[in-house]
Parts: structure tokens; C-alpha cells; sequence
């Protein structure tokens, strides 16, 4: 008894107060250090601090500021030319005075070395392909190297500045050059880590499996914090890089914590062993009144998910259609092909309900699936599809020219085990057909994710709930994915299939290529237009962002491209634990705060 | 058929034994055999108790709405409703049918893959018997709650694959017991005698010997039944099992775990996710072990005399 | 004896094989689609289109025969590696060396206190039979023993951690974390317990050993009820034998019939029972360790399992053949060198 006393009595005690180090307490973990690699927003969000790119995002924007490279190429400035081609070349003055962690001067080779090695490493299934695109191609060619050595190189007349010459220009490319995927390393280091030398071999270095990549689990960046240890499972430590050659952070410590147990988060948020702490939005009820909570939301987001056909089913061996025959056991290959199918499904399903349930209210329904806080983006007012009973059936009794209506169909929906929304969101498209007659009849089911996964590559799911992360915040991050026939959704529902793919193909390249906000605004309107006319996905959700911190946290700003991220630049905690103000910034942002 | 009539003449002598009513009549198993056969009623009586929402699916677990916050209980769910809103009593009344489904049908498959193969080895000997029992004790080896996951992550979701990993990782036990116990009883006389007569292999083995050797294995099929149904909540618990919304008690216990820190300042606002279907899955067990138990105990020396 | 142990010890790559080979072909009857899930994730999903599938099975090898692969992992154990796992991130032989602590020391202090407690109350129980004291203690641990680790696990943290607040699941607090990945911190054991007290720092002991309060409960409970029970019939057994009556006969004080002859023969089952429960432990308490969150060999096994890490599944089955046969083996050794009549064939 005693000693479960003495015990509890040393449980209860955790540390004092430190205004110089920063907890987070969030869930999963990081996957890779390699810059060439690491895709998902945990990594990122190391890298993100620990190396430094040409170009950096602003705190509260989307827009670049000078990261590596002394200023941001524009025409105005010079360092920015469009040829005539067609082409873009990009200079960038290159700083001086900047060191790296292991105390190597970061030189203009560096970042031509960099860039190129993480070009050619170009991992499957990672973000390299974006870099790519500035140049037109998808990956690493066999004549990568060669091709490289031509578009990015030190400028002859000027030792000190990297030459990008890129196949186009488009906003969005100085954008890609913030992210992870493009940050400066030490040329040295990394050899010295076992990646490319440099020369003509490069293919031994490509395409490598995510433990061989040479920074796969070590760091050697210029950024303001340096990583101090890492685990996967356990979380990372970032001490601030004092010999930084830029505006230091205040906070001197950073201590990140994974821990999958959101009960576990709770507690340490409220017990103040965290400062932050990642607490999904279905358990508000929870939470909401904790005294010492501040919680900020309403934030404008550019996640988003849809419901979203398949017009090709893979049809053999594959029980999901039933009979393959409209002929009420069954739907056909061509199911959703009939633009009356489509837009029943679109006039039936509950949205607010599905909002209401399972974001807490806390997501709009969007016209189309590019984000309303995005340029060019179709605001909230051009919605066409609302819950509406009677046109759902208008448009079923249409649909097959009356087969559908005459003798209803089976097919069945899945959804990986675990992902409550997806699961969600196939159960109310159930629900909501089951309530106009049985006869219309889906059958839900849950499969483990290796399931989930081969069924999405052989095109055999008849719908699909999806969700998109974005990588740059631009609309065509948006429309390539989702509308682009050969884009990442477009690939798996088949919308090549459909007859105006073309037209919103053509669009989605040329507006991609442009940068006159007089021609691209046209362009994304037309777009959006066709899309939503022919009903070619059901916009479901489009997030808002919340965030749960201590009172005591100052200085907070949200960046929409971030993620639900936090910058430790910027932000710090109150020296006595007292209340900490949000950001200036935050006045021009939309948000909500409540605190108790 | 000649095995098919020996269980009845086993059961039969099971019946009419002491053993029952030694059973009957210890207080321990006696509450045992009680609480099952409350379990039994509620199980019989599952459509009454909890008339089906969805005409063919009365294992799918109904739900008013598909918020996450769990509602204490009230009169239209006596016992409340976990995450997603899925109602407790149906659940747990359900249930029941799903636990005795389970433990019977796994039971049963196991213990039969078990007789068999035990019964092969014990009979043929020498090089049959090793090549079976070091399979055995590979199976044995098997990290077992690992193995399950394996082949449930590889078959899917759903009850019928977690009964399949059970009973795949789950006769050792029996076949090693009824091969223990032909062993002894091949050399005993009457089997002597009976081979002397000229009775073939089979018969020797369905008429008379696995009749007084599979005494031992029924009862340790009894004893696992309810520690199956533990482990297939146990599973369910790890997300494994039955799909989301089955009526199955590890699958209830396991949305509570994350709302059991309570709301902001009342930390035991939903203590009825924990509770309600904790306090049934222990009594389920609780039941089994009883009966068990006893077996255990009047089985010991005294039982000698009526094998 | 000797001949007794080295045949069982050759048996032991017999059941490795067996074993790996086992769990290898039930995972090869998936597809190399569905095997390519340890490599893709949701993130990755969304990127991947056209060529990406067949030249990702190209890269892991997946579509080549199910014998070529398997003689791939295979020969990497001869030449001392395990393979690489995805779901620890790290080599598994590695991840085996730092999960391993943990589980070590909460099998431990799950097991030592529960088997002198369990021998003390059956011995009790046994000689005590059927009185009041014999049927309480039979209550309690039936009661204990029918309470699956799940239920347990969740009651006992809905209590003392969502109620009361102490107790924490997990391994370690948030503050020790700079404290023990610093340079300062030497890893003797890699039990928290233990080096906390070599490095002098108690604190980090006591933190370790209140996050271990609860899981240690909810196993020692179960496996004290086990102990307990084995111990009373064996000692119910014993006390019927003819030598125990001679004993008795011959005037012997009951207290020593009952310390100096009984218990001891008595104890030889339990030996068998306590030697597998403390290698089943040892090999990692899936459930237990999950709703703690406690990052032991058993949740490792668990996230292999449940994505199909093939390599950790395998290393982890390994390592569990080694523990069983390696238990199964010291049990019957010793219970032949306890009992005489016992002889090893």
C-alpha cells in the first residue's frame, strides 16, 4: 500500500514550467529524414526546420520569401526571364555566410548538387515528381543526368548564382522549390553518407527502397534547429542552431512526442506536459471547458474529400457488382456513365448530415474540389447539388432510360478498416438510397487495407470516398489530381472513359502553363463548369482546421498550406505561464477562439 | 457413423454420472452452470428481447444517428450507446448468440482436426506418429495471438475468418491429448484381445477405442469454449474481428477505449461503454471456469471409478 | 541426459523452419498487390497511378516465386540479418534488441512476486480445503483468471487513470525523454527500472516503475490465479499419497509434514507451469501491451502482424520458437532432476 502510495505521489509530479522548451504531443510518426523521400507531413515537418530550401513559404501565406537564395526570382528584379519559347529561367543569388550544422560552408554546388541528387534519386511513389514537372517530364529518364546538367547549373558569369531553366513558367514552381522535397544539403555529408557521388552512375542511386536512400535516418541541414535525436515511434528532439545565420527562434528546445492513444495527449495537455497536442475533432465533447485550453478553429483549409465513381469496373472476378447486369442484382462496367445516375446519387446524399456527424460542423460542402480559399476557385454561392429527395428520384427515373427505376441494382462499397469516414460516408449513401426503396440496394463492407489496396489498382471499388493532402497550394495541386484524366483519382475512377475528358484535359495543361491570371481564371472556370455539369464527383467535405494548445502559447499563426503544422520560428510561450497572444497576422485570417 | 454413435454413449455416460451431480451440487459450479444457462435463455430468447432492425442482418447492431459522443442510458437505450451510437442492450444480447456461436463451432472443428490427427498418430506410430507430433509442435510454437493476426489480416474482416485462424491455431492441444490416451489404452487387453479376434485397423479405432479415450478431450473441449470466445473478443478488441457494427462483446468493450477519460471534469461520463458489456464478458467467463473448475476438481482421483 | 538434451536442441531448427516457413506460405497466398500494403500507405496511394504498381512489386520483389523469396530471407539469416522491418524502421534483429527490454522487464516483475505468492496461498488453500479462508482465496482467483486482459486492462485505466490520474499508460513521462536520450544516460540493461538506479537517477526508476504498476497488475493477477490453482490441486495430490500418511503415522509435526514433505513435491508441476508462463511472457503480451500503449515485443509483433511486415513477423516467430523450445526444454530438465521417478527418454 505504501508503495503504491510513494508511487502515485511521484506520478503526479511532472516538470516545472519551461517557457524555452515546446512540447507536441501528436500521433503516427515520421517515415524518413531523406529529403529525396519523405512525402508525409510528419517528415516534413522535420525537415521543414532542419534544412533550409532557395525559397521559403511566409509564416501566415502562401506566397515565397528568400530562403537560401538572397531574393525571389521575379520579372521586375531580372533574375526571373520568360524566352520566348516558352521557357523560364531562374537565377538564384546564393547566400553567403551560411553554415551547416556540422560547421560546412553551404556553397552554390551544394544547392546545384542537391537538387540534381535528389532529382535522379526519385524514389517510387515519392515527391520528386513535382520538381519533375518543371521540367516536363514525370521522373528520372535514362538521359536524367545529362539533361540535368544542362537546366540546372552555376551561372557562368556568376559563381555565386544557381541557374534553374525551367520548360515553363507557372506560379506554382517557386512554390515546389519550398518544399522538403528541394532542401539544400551538404554535398560532403551526404557522399560521406553513401549517396551519389555525383558522376555518371547515378542509377545505382535511384529508385532505392526508403532505408538505402543515404539521409535516411541522419541530418546535416542550415536551419534554425538542429535535430537533436529521432525515433520513429517516439518522437524527435530540435535544439536551436545558435550558429544560425539568420533571425534565431525563441524557443530553445523543441520536443515533439508520438503517442497513438489520444487519451494519452489529453492528459498531457491538461497536466501541461504538452503545450500542443493533436486532438482529433470527434472528440470535442471531451475536451471542450478544460480550464488552460485554448483551442482556435474555423480555419480555412485545403483538405477536401469526395465521393467519387468509377466508370470502368474491372468486372472480373469481381463480386462488388453482383449479376454485372442492370438488373436489380447487379450494375454494369458503365454503371455511373449515365450522367442521371450521377447526379442521383448527388441529389440524395445527406450532406449536412454527413457534415454535422462526422466533422462536428466543422467543414463546408464546396462547389468543386478546388479549395473556395484558393485563386480561381468556385466560392460556396455556385453550388448545384443539395440533399433534394425528389430530384434524386427525377433523375433515378431517368437514369438507363428507366432500367435503374424499374429494377433497382446491387453493388457493394468498401472502405479500409479503421477509416471512419470513408465508412461513413459509404453508410449514408446507403442509407439515403435504402430510404427511397430496398430495391436500391448497397452493401457496405469493410476490408483490411491490402484488400483496399489491390481493389483500387485493379479498378474493381465501384465508388470510392476520397481525400486529397495538398503539395503546393495551387489550384492545379487540385485539379491535375482530381480532374486530369491521367491525374491520381482521375487514373483510378477511369474518367478517361467519359466523353468530355478531353476538354477539361486540355484546360487543366494549359492553365497549368500560364501564368496571366487573365488566362488562367478562365481557364479554371471553364473547368469547374464542365465538371460540375456532368456531376463528375460528389464534393463531400471541405475541412477547416482546429487547433488545441495551452493558454500560455504565444504567437501562434496558421499557413494554410501547413497542414495543422506548427512553426517553431515563430512561434514561443509566455515567460511566466501567463497568457500568450496569437499572432498579428491572425487578425486578417478567418478563425475562432475559445478559451477557458 | 460408428464415431457418430460413440459421442452419444459418451454423452449419455456423462449424463447419468456422479459427475453431474457433483456438479449440481458444489455451490461454485453450480452459480456456474446457472449463469450459463441464463446466457443460454438470453441467447434463445435474443429476437424477443431485441427485435432485428434490418430485415436479414439481426447481427447488425442498430443506430439512430452516426454521432461519435456515446448517450447514457435512457429509456430508449436501457443501457446506452457506445461511439457511433450503436445501442448497448442489442449489442450485448446479441452478443451472446455470437459468443455461443463462436465457442461452440471452434470448438467443435478444432477438437475434431484434433481427434483426428491425434488419432492417426497415436495409432500408426514410429514414423507417422513423429513426422505428426513435431507438426504439432510447430504449430505449437506458433506465436498464437500473432499467427491469428497474420491470417485474419490476409483473409479479411469478419467473425467466420477469426473462427477459421482460432480453430487453424487451435487443435494442438487435443490431438496431443487423444494420442496420449490411445497410447495407453492400445495396450490394454481387450485391445489385444480384440486384434487376436481379427478386428480390422478402423474398427479397432471407431468401436473400441476411441469410445473410452475421447473422455479427457470432451472435457477439455468443455473448458475451451469459453476461453475461445475470450480470445475471438480479444481479437475483436484489436479491430480485428467481427465488422464495425456486429453484435459482438469485443467489439463493444473496444470503442471504449477512447472515451473513457470522461468529459472536461466529469472523467466517468461514459462509464456504461466500459461497464455493461466488461461485466458480461467476465460473467461469460466467469460461468465457463466455474463449471470447469469443478470438472477439475471431481474429476480428480474420485472420477476414476466410472470411465 | 546429456543425449536427451542435445536431440532436443536439434530439434530446434527443425521448428524454426517449420514455423517461418508456415507463416511465410500463409502470407504468400496474397497477391503481390495486396503484399505491397507494408509498402504503400494512404499518402502513397494518393500518388501512385499507371506503371508505379508493377515497378514498386519489381522493386520488393514480390512476384517472384514464393520458395526464391523465401530462400532470399532465408540466406540473409545465415549471413546474420533478419532483414529490415518497415513497421519498426529499423533492421528486425535491432528492433527485436530494443523491444526486448521492455517486455524482459515487465515479464519479470509480473512473474517473481505471483509465483512465491501463488505457491504461499496454495499451499494454504490446499491444507485448508473447503474451509472459509480456502474459498475465498478460490474466488478471488477464478475471478481474476475469468477477467480477460482486455477488460481488465481498460477497467484498471479507467480508474486509476481517467478517475484518479496517476498511473499513466505507456512506458516513460514526457520529462524523462531529454534525460534519457541524452549523452549523459547509459543504457546498461534497458530496463528503465534497473538503469535508472546504475545511473543514479531514481526519478527516472520511479517514473518507469509507475507506468508499470498497471500492466504488472493486470498480468500477475492472471498469472497468480493460474499459479494458485496448480499449486492447490498439486498439493491436494500430494497430501493424499501413502507417504504423507506415513508421515503422519509416524508422528511427524503436521507443519513439517506439510513444509518438508509436501510442498516440495508438490511444487513440480508448478516449476513446469511457471517456466512457460515466464516464456510466454517473455515473448511479448500482445493485448496487454497494446492497451498500455507499452511499447514491448508483443505490440511490435501486433503492428508486424496486422500490416504484414513480413520479415518482423518472421524474426519475431523466431525468436518466440527459440523462448518455447528453450522453456520446454529447461521445464523437463528440471523436472527430471526434481523427481527421480521422472526419466527423460
Amino acid at each position: 500500500m505504501l508503495v503504491v502510495g510513494v508511487f502515485a505521489g511521484l506520478s503526479l509530479v511532472g516538470v516545472a514550467y519551461d517557457p524555452e522548451t515546446f512540447v507536441n504531443v501528436t500521433s503516427s510518426g515520421y517515415v524518413t529524414l531523406d529529403p529525396c523521400e519523405a512525402y508525409d507531413t510528419a517528415s516534413g515537418a522535420i525537415l521543414d526546420h532542419v534544412y533550409e530550401r532557395l525559397v521559403e513559404y511566409v509564416a501566415d501565406d502562401v506566397y515565397v520569401i528568400p530562403g537560401i537564395s538572397t531574393e525571389v526570382p521575379t520579372v521586375e528584379n531580372g533574375l526571373l526571364v520568360i524566352n520566348e519559347d516558352g521557357t523560364a529561367t531562374f537565377k538564384f543569388p546564393i547566400r553567403q555566410g551560411v553554415k551547416f550544422h556540422d560547421g560546412a560552408d553551404l556553397t552554390p554546388s551544394d544547392v546545384v548538387y542537391s537538387l540534381k541528387r535528389n532529382l535522379l534519386a526519385d524514389p517510387l511513389g515519392g515527391p520528386q515528381w513535382m520538381p519533375w514537372s518543371i521540367f516536363n517530364r514525370g521522373g528520372a529518364d535514362d538521359d536524367a543526368l545529362e539533361y540535368l546538367n544542362q537546366h540546372i547549373f552555376i551561372d557562368p558569369a556568376d559563381a555565386n548564382v544557381v541557374v534553374i531553366e525551367a520548360e515553363f513558367y507557372a506560379p506554382f514552381i517557386l512554390q515546389i522549390l519550398a518544399g522538403s522535397w528541394c532542401s539544400i544539403m551538404d554535398e560532403d555529408y551526404v557522399i560521406a553518407q553513401g549517396g551519389w557521388d555525383g558522376g555518371e552512375n547515378w542509377k545505382d542511386w535511384n529508385a532505392l527502397p526508403e532505408e538505402d536512400n543515404a539521409l535516411y535516418d541522419n541530418t546535416n541541414g542550415s536551419g534554425s534547429w538542429i535535430l537533436d535525436s529521432a525515433d520513429s515511434e517516439l518522437g524527435f528532439s530540435l535544439q536551436r542552431n545558435e550558429e544560425y545565420w539568420g533571425e534565431k527562434p525563441i524557443l530553445k528546445r523543441v520536443e515533439v512526442v508520438y503517442d497513438n492513444e489520444w487519451t494519452n495527449r489529453r492528459l498531457m495537455l491538461e497536466n501541461g506536459d504538452a503545450d500542443v497536442a493533436y486532438i482529433p475533432i470527434n472528440y470535442k465533447p471531451q475536451v471542450e471547458g478544460t480550464p488552460g485550453f485554448r483551442t482556435v478553429y474555423n480555419l480555412p483549409s485545403i483538405t477536401n474529400g469526395a465521393f467519387q465513381f468509377t466508370f470502368e469496373i474491372a468486372m472480373e472476378g469481381n463480386d462488388r457488382v453482383g449479376s454485372g447486369q442492370l438488373d436489380g442484382a447487379g450494375i454494369p462496367s458503365d454503371f455511373w456513365q449515365d450522367i442521371h445516375m450521377r447526379k442521383a446519387a448527388a441529389y440524395i446524399f445527406p450532406y449536412d448530415q454527413f457534415i454535422e456527424e462526422v466533422t462536428f460542423g466543422e467543414s463546408i460542402v464546396p462547389p468543386t474540389m478546388i479549395p473556395t480559399a484558393l485563386p480561381y476557385a468556385w466560392q460556396e454561392d455556385k453550388r448545384v447539388f443539395f440533399t433534394d429527395k425528389e430530384k434524386a428520384i427525377e433523375e433515378l427515373k431517368l437514369a438507363w432510360d428507366g432500367a435503374v427505376w424499374e429494377n433497382g441494382f446491387f453493388f457493394e462499397l468498401n472502405y479500409n478498416t479503421g477509416n471512419d469516414t470513408r465508412k461513413t460516408g459509404c453508410e449514408m449513401m446507403r442509407n439515403a438510397f435504402f430510404d427511397i426503396d430496398y430495391r436500391f440496394n448497397i452493401l457496405v463492407r469493410g476490408i483490411p487495407w491490402p484488400q483496399y489496396l489491390e481493389a483500387n489498382k485493379a479498378h474493381a471499388l465501384c465508388a470510392l470516398v476520397i481525400g486529397w493532402l495538398p503539395d503546393y497550394p495551387d489550384a492545379d495541386n487540385y485539379a491535375n489530381p482530381y480532374y486530369y484524366s491521367d491525374g491520381y483519382f482521375a487514373y483510378r475512377s477511369v474518367t478517361s472513359a467519359l466523353l468530355f475528358a478531353d476538354a477539361v484535359d486540355e484546360r487543366i495543361i494549359a492553365a497549368s502553363k500560364s501564368s496571366d491570371p487573365a488566362v488562367r481564371g478562365p481557364l479554371y472556370d471553364e473547368i469547374q463548369q464542365i465538371v460540375t455539369e456532368n456531376c463528375v464527383m460528389i464534393p463531400l467535405q471541405q475541412a477547416t482546421a482546429r487547433v488545441w494548445m495551452r493558454r500560455w502559447v504565444a504567437n501562434y499563426v496558421y499557413a494554410v498550406h501547413q497542414s495543422g503544422g506548427w512553426n517553431y520560428d515563430v512561434v514561443y510561450k509566455t515567460a511566466d505561464g501567463s497568457d500568450g497572444a496569437l499572432h498579428p497576422s491572425m487578425a486578417n485570417i478567418r478563425h475562432t477562439l475559445e478559451e477557458w | 457413423m460408428k464415431i457418430v454413435r460413440a459421442i452419444p454413449s459418451a454423452l449419455k455416460r456423462f449424463f447419468q454420472s456422479r459427475l453431474l451431480r457433483k456438479l449440481l451440487t458444489t455451490p461454485t459450479s453450480a452459480f456456474g452452470i446457472f449463469l450459463l444457462v441464463v446466457f443460454a435463455v438470453i441467447a434463445i430468447l435474443a429476437p424477443v428481447l431485441c427485435p432485428p432492425r434490418y430485415v436479414g442482418h439481426p447481427y447488425m447492431i442498430p443506430r439512430d444517428s452516426f454521432a461519435y459522443e456515446p448517450q447514457p442510458p435512457s429509456a430508449a437505450h436501457p443501457l446506452g450507446t457506445t461511439t457511433g451510437q450503436y445501442d448497448l442492450y442489442y449489442g450485448i444480447v446479441w452478443g451472446t448468440r455470437t459468443a455461443f456461436r463462436v465457442g461452440f463451432v471452434v470448438t467443435f472443428f478444432a477438437c475434431l482436426i484434433g481427434l483426428v490427427i491425434g488419432t492417426v498418430a497415436a495409432f500408426y506410430g514410429r514414423v507417422v506418429e513423429e513426422i505428426i507430433m513435431r507438426v504439432v509442435d510447430i504449430f505449437m510454437t506458433m506465436p498464437f495471438l500473432v499467427a491469428a493476426m497474420v491470417m485474419v489480416s490476409i483473409l479479411g474482416a469478419g467473425l467466420d475468418k477469426v473462427m477459421i485462424a482460432l480453430i487453424a491455431f487451435g487443435w494442438m492441444g487435443y490431438a496431443r491429448v487423444i494420442r496420449g490416451e490411445i497410447k495407453q489404452v492400445k495396450a490394454l487387453e481387450y485391445v489385444t484381445a480384440a486384434r487376436a479376434l481379427g478386428a480390422g485397423d478402423l474398427r479397432l479405432i471407431l468401436r473400441h477405442i476411441l469410445p473410452n479415450a475421447i473422455y479427457p478431450v470432451f472435457v477439455m473441449a468443455t473448458m475451451n469454449i469459453g476461453s475461445m470466445v475470450l480470445t475471438a473478443a480479444a481479437l475483436s478488441f484489436l479491430g480485428l474481428g467481427a465488422e464495425p457494427g456486429y453484435a459482438d462483446w469485443g467489439q463493444l468493450i473496444s470503442y471504449a477505449r477512447n472515451w473513457m477519460l470522461g468529459a472536461a471534469g466529469n472523467s466517468s461520463a461514459y462509464w456504461y461503454t466500459v461497464i455493461f458489456p466488461g461485466v458480461t464478458i467476465v460473467l461469460f467467463g466467469l460461468a465457463w471456469n466455474l463449471v470447469g473448475d469443478g470438472f477439475r476438481d471431481i474429476m480428480d482421483p474420485r472420477m476414476q471409478g466410472s470411465r | 541426459m546429456l543425449s536427451y538434451i542435445i536431440r532436443r536442441l536439434l530439434l530446434l531448427p527443425v521448428v524454426m523452419l517449420g514455423v517461418t516457413l508456415l507463416i511465410f506460405a500463409m502470407v504468400q497466398m496474397l497477391g503481390p498487390y495486396k503484399r505491397l500494403a507494408l509498402y504503400v500507405d494512404e499518402n502513397v496511394l494518393s500518388h501512385m497511378r499507371g506503371d508505379d504498381w508493377d515497378e514498386m512489386v519489381e522493386l520488393y520483389g514480390l512476384n517472384r516465386p514464393m520458395l526464391v523469396q523465401y530462400w532470399d530471407w532465408l540466406a540473409g539469416v545465415f549471413q546474420g540479418t533478419l532483414g529490415y522491418s518497415r513497421t519498426a524502421q529499423m533492421p528486425v534483429l535491432r528492433a527485436l534488441g530494443k523491444y526486448l527490454p521492455a517486455t524482459a522487464e515487465l515479464a519479470l516483475l509480473s512473474i517473481i512476486p505471483v509465483v512465491v505468492l501463488a505457491i504461499r496461498l496454495g499451499v494454504y488453500s490446499a491444507v485448508h480445503q473447503n474451509q472459509l479462508g480456502d474459498q475465498v482465496t478460490r474466488v478471488v482467483a477464478i475471478t481474476g483468471w475469468s477477467i480477460p486482459t482486455f477488460v481488465m486492462g481498460l477497467t484498471l485505466l479507467l480508474i486509476f487513470y481517467g478517475m484518479l490520474g496517476i498511473f499513466p499508460p505507456g512506458r516513460m513521462s514526457v520529462w524523462t525523454i531529454p534525460l534519457m536520450r541524452g549523452g549523459d544516460f547509459v543504457h546498461y540493461t534497458g530496463m528503465n527500472t534497473i538503469d535508472g538506479l546504475l545511473n543514479g537517477n531514481w526519478r527516472i526508476t520511479l517514473d518507469a516503475l509507475s507506468h508499470l504498476v498497471l500492466p504488472v497488475i493486470t498480468l500477475a493477477y492472471i498469472s497468480w490465479a493460474l499459479i494458485l490453482r496448480v499449486m492447490r490441486s498439486s498439493m491436494l495430490e500430494t497430501l493424499r499419497q501413502d507417504y504423507i500418511t506415513t508421515a503422519r503415522a509416524k508422528g511427524v509435526k503436521e507443519r513439517v509434514v506439510i513444509k518438508k514433505h509436501a510442498k516440495r513435491n508438490a511444487m513440480i508441476p508448478v516449476v513446469t507451469l511457471a517456466g512457460m508462463t515466464v516464456a510466454g511472457l517473455l515473448g511479448g503480451v500482445v493485448i496487454t501491451e497494446t492497451i498500455f500503449n507499452y511499447p514491448g515485443l508483443g505490440r511490435f509483433a501486433a503492428n508486424a502482424a496486422t500490416q504484414l511486415d513480413v520479415s518482423a513477423v518472421l524474426g519475431f516467430a523466431m525468436f518466440n520458437a527459440v523462448l518455447m523450445v528453450g522453456a520446454n526444454l529447461v521445464v523437463d530438465v528440471l523436472y527430471a532432476l526434481i523427481d527421480p521417478r521422472i526419466r527423460l527418454e
